[in-house]
């Protein structure tokens, strides 16, 4: 038996009824789609909710217009169409859980993970498509779990995508710590679980099923950031099961793992385990929550952002026409993220209790991750440096990332410092943060991803014009959102405080909450145009060749779409994945040479 | 699965089965691992609310002694697969079921007697972490049994050869981490 059809031997076959070719299929190209579109529904459904979260801050307690008047009285309406204080509460903790859960990690993960690892390390599929189709199956039913606590009788959890208790552990405490948090307990679980075992997948298919001659070191770097991230999503993420667990078991079988002894509801009655009231049990930590919370959601936005990394190099040295800069500390600076990822969580926890030599710990471990931070920075303008850049859609959305997680990077400098953290912990400061990373970041990434696979995702490709407008319009309105930001915390603006102008000393910035929301908006609507070329793109766009933007990783070197099988023949990789304009490339006359491309004798 | 009507797997196939499962036990462990942790902050904080031996040892010991048989018929059943013996494989996983199916009888009986004495989950925090670790436990052992079941049944069917069976392997492995989950949950809960 060859090689060649030994591998064969283990592929499935091409299904040819619409069921097992589109719904329950094994194909990871396929998959990769079907987290696509579920994460796109989310993407609209979180995205509406943030705009409802900004009508609020800029006209508070002010009927929202058509949605309100649509649904007065219903989910996070009153009866004149107005959101409800209980209502922002949730429509702040939706949107977060939603964002990061449903659309981000799996549009990082799951998307881009699916399409490129099989295809840039020259393999058939993933090491296990069975797992990898109950990943999505699991992915689904967690997204559907977690849509419809919107419409339980006391709407869905309203304690924050952090979940502290005793708030939401407290079952009486607020309307959606009820129902609505088991809800939210139960779907994290579920994308949790789906999380692991597609950590598990890519972790395997990367270690084991590379192509002859694909190489460590040769190795696209937007694969080895998913290799970095299996390994979070594989380690870190059970941890958050356990949390999930634990308060689990808090609100159903009343256990007291985060209900401290004593604890009294406002009628002076004692409060135990979801909320007895008169059961004494308690004896239960608080804190204990956000520890094991934050040592899974510390390396979590590590899992919103190394992705990320990975695609802006992508785009970043394909468009520079250059070989990456300092390939080997590109990666080696990603493992160090991970490292130090796992030893920062404390950083969250500052004002929350903790001895101070355990927070000068967090804090010189935090500053420490800069370190590995700016080397990838250096590098990415390293590899700018006298490229020859060429200012296509995806490479603007490259360059975007880069700048706009210089300015999110930087900040997370400040508030590792325990002293200035104290001062803006919980304001609008930490959502100025989070924001230019994981929006200006990854979501930049993200859509470069888009812009730059489309054309082997579906063999077509998507309207330049359009793309130009739609990316100048994110990026302007984006900053005119999240950057004012800044100075609303340094204001004392809190977060998750549903009277932007209930106190005097906010009343002074109103003004700027409302440009903020306005900006939003318009940020908002821009997303339309993308979502309309991506889907007319899909029907109507002009045919794309194989190789679109004369790129080396193995992917470009097959048709496009790709074909059921990926490769007819697993190729052979010869070189690395970004040698542009090297000797090599001159060799065959162009400014590019693909990896498995065997030099002329 | 049955897309294809002949399975051979590969060497390497068999190699990335070992290595995922390898990877999943992984994940099993750090999932484990808050409850423990989270189990010695409350015995710090609480040392008055336990003492050894307030919970069923005997019953436990029992349980102890169950899994450890269990693992002998489950090595049974791998290296009949490995032989392509279906029939053997079969019976030694079902053996094997037998005794987690037993376990979980056992540790139904510990749960009401313990119930009956009015020792609930919600009693105190020590309970409460009883309960929750010993759960999780026994929901391992379910899904085991299940699996066993099935795989029982497939083996008799005759679907495993000499060259497919990495199944029977993995629920090996899966097996070995649930009995050593409860090695290090049997001293520390109960003879502690
Ligand atoms: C240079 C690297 C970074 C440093 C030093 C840093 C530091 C910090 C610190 C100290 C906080 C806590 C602030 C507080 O709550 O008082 C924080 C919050 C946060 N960071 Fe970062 N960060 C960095 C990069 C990132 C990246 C890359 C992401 C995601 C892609 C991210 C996402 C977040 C999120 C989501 C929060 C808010 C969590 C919450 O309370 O809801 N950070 N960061
Ligand atoms: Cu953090």
């Amino acid at each position: 038996m060859t090689e060649h059809a030994a591998h064969a031997e283990e592929i499935h076959p091409e299904p040819k009824d619409f069921f097992h070719k589109y719904v329950w299929s094994y194909d990871h190209k396929v998959i990769s789609k079907q987290y696509l579109f579920t994460a796109f529904f989310f993407l609209i459904v979180g995205g509406l909710l943030a705009m409802l979260i900004r009508w609020q801050l800029a006209y508070p307690f002010q009927p929202v217009p058509v949605l309100g008047s649509l649904l007065h009285g219903h989910l996070f309406f009153d009866d004149s169409g107005a959101i409800t204080p209980e209502g922002y509460l949730q429509l702040t903790t939706m949107h977060g859980s939603i964002m990061i859960f449903f659309v981000m990690i799996p549009m990082l993960v799951a998307v881009f993970g699916n399409y490129l690892i099989p295809l840039q390390i020259g393999a058939r599929d993933v090491a296990f498509p069975l797992l990898n189709a109950l990943s999505y199956w699991l992915y689904l039913p967690a997204g559907i779990l977690a849509f419809s606590s919107f419409f339980l009788a006391k709407g869905a959890a309203e304690a924050g995508w952090t979940g502290y208790p005793p708030l939401s552990d407290v079952s009486s405490s607020t309307p959606g710590s009820g129902s609505g948090q088991i809800f939210w307990l139960l779907s994290v679980f579920l994308v949790g679980f789906s999380s692991i075992l597609g950590g598990v997948n890519f972790l395997t298919t990367i270690v084991k099923m590379r192509a002859p001659g694909m190489t460590w070191d040769r190795l696209p770097l937007v694969t080895w950031s998913q290799l970095i991230t299996a390994v979070f999503q594989a380690l870190a993420t059970p941890v958050l099961g356990s949390a999930m667990a634990l308060m689990f078991m808090d609100k159903v079988f009343h256990t007291s793992f985060f209900i401290p002894s004593g604890l009294q509801n406002s009628d002076d009655q004692l409060v135990g385990g979801g909320g007895l009231v008169g059961n004494a049990g308690g004896g239960g930590h608080p804190l204990l929550w956000q520890h094991i919370f934050w040592f899974y959601s510390h390396p979590a936005v590590y899992i919103l952002i190394l992705p990320g990394m990975g695609l802006a190099s992508e785009l970043i040295a394909t468009f520079s026409r250059k070989p990456i800069f300092a390939y080997k500390p590109m990666v080696g600076s990603m493992a160090t993220i991970m490292g130090l990822g796992f030893i920062v969580w404390g950083h969250h926890m500052f004002v929350s209790g903790m001895s101070p030599a355990m927070g000068m710990g967090f804090m010189m471990t935090t500053m420490l991750i800069a370190l590995p931070s700016g080397v990838k920075v250096f590098n990415w303008l390293g590899t700018l440096h006298r490229g020859s850049i060429h200012l296509t859609v995806p490479m603007l959305h490259g360059l975007s990332f880069l700048s706009m997680f210089i300015i999110g990077g930087l900040s997370g400098i400040f508030m590792a410092a325990t002293p200035v953290d104290i001062y803006i912990h919980d304001t609008y400061y930490i959502i100025a943060h989070f924001h230019y990373v994981v929006f200006g970041g990854s979501v930049f990434a993200v859509f470069g991803g888009l812009y730059y696979w489309f054309p082997k995702m579906w063999g077509r490709k998507m309207n330049d014009k359009l793309g130009y407008l739609h990316w100048f319009l994110t990026f302007v309105t984006f900053n005119c959102t999240f950057f004012p930001m800044h100075l609303l915390g340094e204001g004392g603006q809190m977060r998750r405080l549903a009277t932007s102008t209930g106190y005097e000393y906010l009343q002074p910035m109103q003004d700027i909450n409302v440009f903020i929301s306005v900006s939003a908006f318009i940020l908002g609507a821009s997303q339309i145009i993308f979502l309309f070329n991506y889907f007319y793109s899909i029907v109507k766009g002009p045919k794309a060749e194989a190789n679109p933007w004369n790129a080396i990783t193995l992917e470009w070197t097959i048709p496009s779409p790709a074909p059921y099988h990926n490769f007819d023949k697993i190729p052979t990789v010869y070189r690395g994945p970004y040698e542009y304009s090297g000797e090599e490339a001159e060799k065959v006359g162009r400014d590019w040479i693909a990896q498995d491309e065997k030099l002329p004798a | 699965m049955e897309h294809t009507a002949v399975r051979v797997e590969t060497e390497e196939r068999l190699e990335n089965v070992s290595f995922g499962m390898w990877l999943f036990i992984s994940s099993e462990i750090m999932f484990f691992t808050p409850f423990f942790a989270m189990y010695i902050i409350m015995r710090n904080a609480h040392p008055e609310l336990s003492h050894p031996h307030m919970l069923n040892v005997p019953i436990a010991s029992v349980n102890t002694f169950i899994l450890v048989i269990s693992s002998l018929f489950m090595t049974n059943a791998v290296n009949a697969s490995k032989s392509g013996d279906g029939v053997k494989t079969s019976n030694n996983l079902l053996l094997t079921a037998l005794c987690g199916l037993a376990f979980l009888v056992l540790k139904a009986v510990e749960y009401s007697g313990e119930i009956k004495e009015d020792l609930l989950p919600s009693t105190n925090i020590f309970y409460s972490c009883y309960y929750t670790m010993t759960g999780f436990h026994g929901l391992h052992i379910l899904i085991g049994v299940i699996v066993m079941g099935i795989l029982a049944w497939r083996a008799r069917r005759g679907d495993f050869t000499k060259t497919y069976n990495s199944p029977i392997e993995v629920c090996g492995l899966y097996w070995c981490l649930v009995e050593v989950v409860w090695f290090f949950l049997f001293p520390v809960l109960y003879l502690v």
